[in-house]
């Protein structure tokens, strides 16, 4: 049955378009999607700190680009591009990422159907995701993972390609697609690892491609991923000097996980798509596509439920969502069977999945901490510092001025930083991570301060946390100077300085 | 047989293009050495005043060319994968001649020099081509002093098409000094190539007259795919496999599809022998005369199409040996380069802009890179193992962007690109040697090294490619 129905398919020569014509659809659409603005939000926030800091040399920002579970690399360096290009040509960096990362991905499957010859599908592709409010509110989201939906769309367009056509090009970049994920976070790494285990199992049944039949392809398809991988692991290497520091990360944070965390978004929408991908997955001319789509329908909810656990971010996780709604309708527009139940099942099920996606629309766009940060995080601008919760950075900056003006405050992890943005580092020294004997050293050159949040696990980890425990017990080199509203404490170093302030030396 | 062409005599009096066209008599023309005298003086002048600056400068423009280098080279993989340039020929075409009467006549030349142990596995391959045994002339270009070669001919009692031509003993003794010997007489319409251990694939001459009908008038040269037939041997030969799969299945279609000067491999160029005489054939002089050749033709207005059909090598599977065979590929591609670059702006003028900038990434970058690759390496070490302060002035901001792509991006494809070659030839077994793909390219530069430093002890000198007995 599959043969003949190939045959059916590819009975029609594909449609080649010139890039060219696409890439202007993508700035057209682009420029069409940024009139629409978009809502601010955490990640955004963290990401444009650490561009802001990369851009300013610091170290903060070189290792938050790195060994940061909670920001990954490639929404940042598409922020930092966007920053660059922003500078040249003006504008909203993260308005302008976004506007075409969502033009990309659309129109990589506006490109799909028209290779098809099916316009009505395309038109469709353009015209129904701004109308559903789960995936409006999330094309809104100023997150800069929407960068990830990029390699994500690709790799899914292509792969489609491939399973019809056969050709080795289309299987190798859906793999270097893949491997750039890597680079999208936690969550999309386990989501790409998941679809590229059912790809590799697919190629073995694979018919009716020239290069089945050839060994080496497992090679290709896991090489790109593996080679990021390892990539990572170097460059936590180079950088913090330790080849597995997100990954002791990620451990001391599995050691004290929120036991209720709130999901940010919602995922009854994408859990209502299982119906959908399990009818295309066994029936249907698109089987092989939705086979290794179909582990993504668990992956995403169940990956941001324990993202969220464990305190990090979700990342990329929406657009993933949106790519997955957008696929689904594809394939159901494009799918045949041989049974007509088959093909009126598969229909019903998405239109409830899509029913679900217009009643539960609720994008709460911030990390999954807790509901009290959530509010915080959404109500408030935090680049100002203005928080329920944390000291402003007037009040600090007045506080220590009153005694101690030479001196700096340490803010220590990804997120406190983002609180307290200081890419000159005058007043705010931003460290990813905390380490005694570099504190010790540095309150040797310099009068320091360091701001420690509550141990409650939003900005740092409590298990095998040495911030936990210098909240809890102090230490000999440190005096609590003040104690802010909701637990915050300031420390002052009580090391004396051999050498002047180097806020005396720049302020000369 | 009478001698029709002439393309041995030379004329003392033009030391550098001794008949008529420039050729690797000599290493540097004056205005070379001027200019390389002249650079080295400046950098030791600049080094030794402001030795940081220079080293930034050099750094610079080191990345931007290592940069220029990845781009184009994986733009060449992209067009090469994005669909199939290579001719391909139905089996189903060959069963009647392209002009419908009768096939075309073909010269195959096969020179050889001390083989006599694999040349009656040779005349049994070829009595298997798949072709009119009265359109074909297959002459064995033998050293007239090579008495081990000539006796193994005499005594296989060799008949038509097969002729023995003996190669007269004069200097310099090199392959295409034999080839233009044996192409002076005899005619035919088309004329292909062969090493002594090469197992062609039965149809390809016939391929290559549909290909050559096919074509344009200006279509001179018709590449065949080379591979080898022993690529399990040993760690070695599946890399070189790796890299000829890469070079054959992936670049020369790249290049095909840019139109780009083709640098020919070694054997299973088929020529139009009129076009191939009125160019004057080989230089003798040139260690790699196929790639001087191909460069050649493109400037005269000649073009190369590769050709979906394979000749089968044996790959060296000595190190020793294949170090050898290295250094002349690249002491051949340096020559190439010197060549054709003494007449500067005569060459921009007839390649072209576009074809310049390719020329210049093709043949120099190749060789180029080759031989300062293994400082960048050392670089990366030492800064990897012992992150020495004071590096960074070297890397400022989009500098470091740069060599960062090229380390991380760059080196990346090139190995996933042996890998993909690996694959698309059928190696795919072959397809995981990508992963050591580096340490290939590290002994390449060793060889690189070993031919630069002989271009000026011993220019012509011919590291002869060892053939090792079938085992």
């Amino acid at each position: 049955m599959s043969q003949s129905l190939d045959t059916t398919r590819q009975a029609v020569a594909p449609l080649r378009t010139p890039p060219f014509f696409w890439t202007v659809c993508v700035i057209v659409l682009a420029i069409v999607r940024a009139q629409f603005g978009g809502v601010s939000n955490v990640p955004l926030t963290l990401h444009q700190s650490i561009v802001d800091s990369i851009l300013a040399g610091n170290d903060w920002g070189r290792q938050a680009l790195i060994g940061n579970l909670d920001s990954p690399l490639l929404p940042t360096l598409g922020l930092l591009a966007a920053n660059l290009v922003s500078k040249l040509l003006g504008g909203n960096p993260a308005l302008m990422l976004c506007s075409i990362s969502q033009a990309i991905l659309i129109i990589c499957f506006v490109k799909l159907a028209c290779d098809r010859r099916k316009w009505i599908l395309a038109a469709l592709i353009v015209l129904v995701p701004p109308a559903i409010p789960l995936i409006r509110n999330l094309c809104l989201n100023l997150d800069p993972n929407w960068c990830s939906a990029i390699p994500a769309a690709i790799a899914i367009c292509h792969l489609r390609d491939w399973q019809e056509t056969g050709k080795l090009r289309d299987l190798l970049v859906v793999a270097i697609a893949c491997g750039l994920l890597a680079f999208a976070g936690p969550g999309p790494l386990v989501l790409t690892i998941a679809f590229l285990i059912v790809l590799t199992y697919q190629k073995k049944e694979k018919v009716g491609g020239d290069w089945s039949q050839h060994r080496g392809l497992r090679t290709l398809i896991w090489m790109p991923i593996l080679y990021c991988i390892a990539l990572w692991f170097l460059w936590n290497s180079l950088i913090f000097n330790d080849m597995f520091f997100g990954l002791h990360e990620l451990f001391n944070r599995s050691q004290a996980t929120i036991k209720h965390p709130t999901m940010p978004y919602d995922f009854h929408a994408i859990i209502a798509l299982v119906a959908t991908y399990l009818i295309l997955a066994m029936k249907t001319t698109h089987r092989s596509t939705a086979r290794c789509l179909l582990p993504a329908v668990f992956v995403i909810p169940l990956t941001a439920y324990f993202s969220a656990r464990l305190g990090l971010g979700p990342a990329g996780l929406g657009p993933f969502g949106v790519i997955l709604f957008i696929t689904a309708g594809t394939l159901v527009y494009l799918a045949d069977s041989s049974t007509k139940s088959v093909m009126i099942a598969v229909r019903i099920a998405f239109l409830i999945a899509l029913a679900v996606a217009c009643v539960h629309g609720n994008v709460n766009s911030t990390y999954p901490i807790d509901s009290h940060e959530i509010k915080h995080f959404t109500t408030m601008p935090i680049s100002e510092g203005q928080t329920m919760d944390a000291p402003s950075q007037e009040e600090l900056i007045e506080f220590i001025d009153k005694y101690w003006p030479n001196s700096r405050i340490l803010v220590c992890g990804s997120r406190l930083p983002a609180l307290y943005p200081d890419p000159e580092e005058k007043r705010f020294v931003a460290k990813l991570f905390f380490s005694e004997e570099d504190f010790i050293r540095q309150a040797q050159e310099e009068q320091l301060h360091i701001l420690i949040p509550p141990p409650d696990g939003r900005f740092f980890p409590t298990h095998r946390s040495t911030l936990a425990d210098i909240h809890e017990n102090g230490r000999d080199w440190l005096f609590l100077e003040k104690v802010f509203p909701n637990n915050w404490q300031l420390w002052r170093s009580t090391i004396p300085p051999k050498g002047e302030s180097k806020l005396l030396r720049q302020n000369q | 047989m009478p001698k029709l062409y002439d393309l041995t005599t030379h004329d003392t009096s033009q030391p550098y293009a001794p008949r008529g066209f420039q050729q690797a008599t000599l290493v540097l023309c004056p205005w070379q050495k001027v200019f390389l005298i002249l650079l080295v003086i400046g950098l030791i002048v600049w080094g030794i005043f402001d030795w940081k600056t220079e080293i930034f400068v050099i750094n610079v423009v080191l990345t931007i060319f290592y940069l220029a280098s990845t781009l184009y080279r994986m733009l060449i993989i992209e067009l090469a994968l994005q669909k199939p340039r290579e001719i391909q020929i139905e089996p189903s075409e060959l069963e009647h001649p392209p002009n419908g009467k009768q096939w075309p006549k073909y010269m195959v030349i096969l020179p050889m020099y001390h083989e006599g142990d694999i040349l009656p596995h040779l005349v049994e391959g070829l009595s298997n081509l798949d072709y009119p045994k009265d359109r074909l002339d297959i002459r064995l270009l033998i050293e007239e002093d090579d008495d081990e070669t000539m006796g193994v001919a005499k005594s296989l009692d060799l008949k038509p098409p097969f002729v023995i031509i003996p190669i007269p003993k004069s200097y310099p003794r090199t392959k295409p000094k034999a080839c233009n010997v044996g192409i002076e007489d005899g005619e035919a319409d088309y004329l292909v190539i062969y090493d002594a251990e090469d197992k062609p694939d039965p149809d390809q001459l016939k391929k290559a007259a549909h290909a050559f009908a096919r074509c344009p008038d200006n279509i001179a040269c018709i590449q065949g795919k080379l591979g080898f037939y022993n690529p399990n041997q040993n760690l070695l030969t599946k890399c070189f496999t790796a890299d000829y799969a890469t070079w054959f299945g992936l670049c020369l279609p790249g290049l095909d599809c840019l139109q780009a000067p083709i640098p020919l491999g070694g054997t299973s160029n088929h020529f139009r022998l009129d076009i191939l005489r009125k160019v004057g054939g080989w230089d003798e002089y040139n260690v790699t005369e196929d790639c001087d050749l191909g460069l050649r033709l493109f400037s005269d207005g000649y073009r190369t199409r590769v050709l979906d059909s394979s000749t089968w090598e044996q790959a060296c599977p000595d190190l020793g040996f294949w170090i050898r065979q290295r250094s002349r590929w690249v002491k051949g591609y340096i020559q190439t380069y010197l060549v054709h670059t003494r007449q500067f702006f005569k060459l921009h003028r007839s390649l072209g802009f576009w074809n310049s900038i390719q020329f210049h990434l093709l043949i120099g970058g190749s060789f180029f890179s080759q031989l300062i690759n293994p400082f960048y390496w050392l670089m990366t070490l030492i800064w990897l193992v012992f992150r020495p302060a004071g590096v960074d002035q070297f890397f400022p901001a989009p500098v470091f962007a740069m060599g960062a792509f090229c380390l991380f991006v760059g080196n990346f494809i090139f190995a996933y690109t042996s890998s993909i070659a690996c694959v698309r030839r059928g190696a795919g077994h072959l397809a995981k040697i990508g992963i050591i793909m580096p340490f290939y390219w590290l002994m390449i530069s060793i060889a690189a090294w070993k031919g630069f430093l002989q271009l000026f002890t011993n220019p012509h000198h011919w590291e002869k490619t060892k053939h090792f007995a079938n085992e």
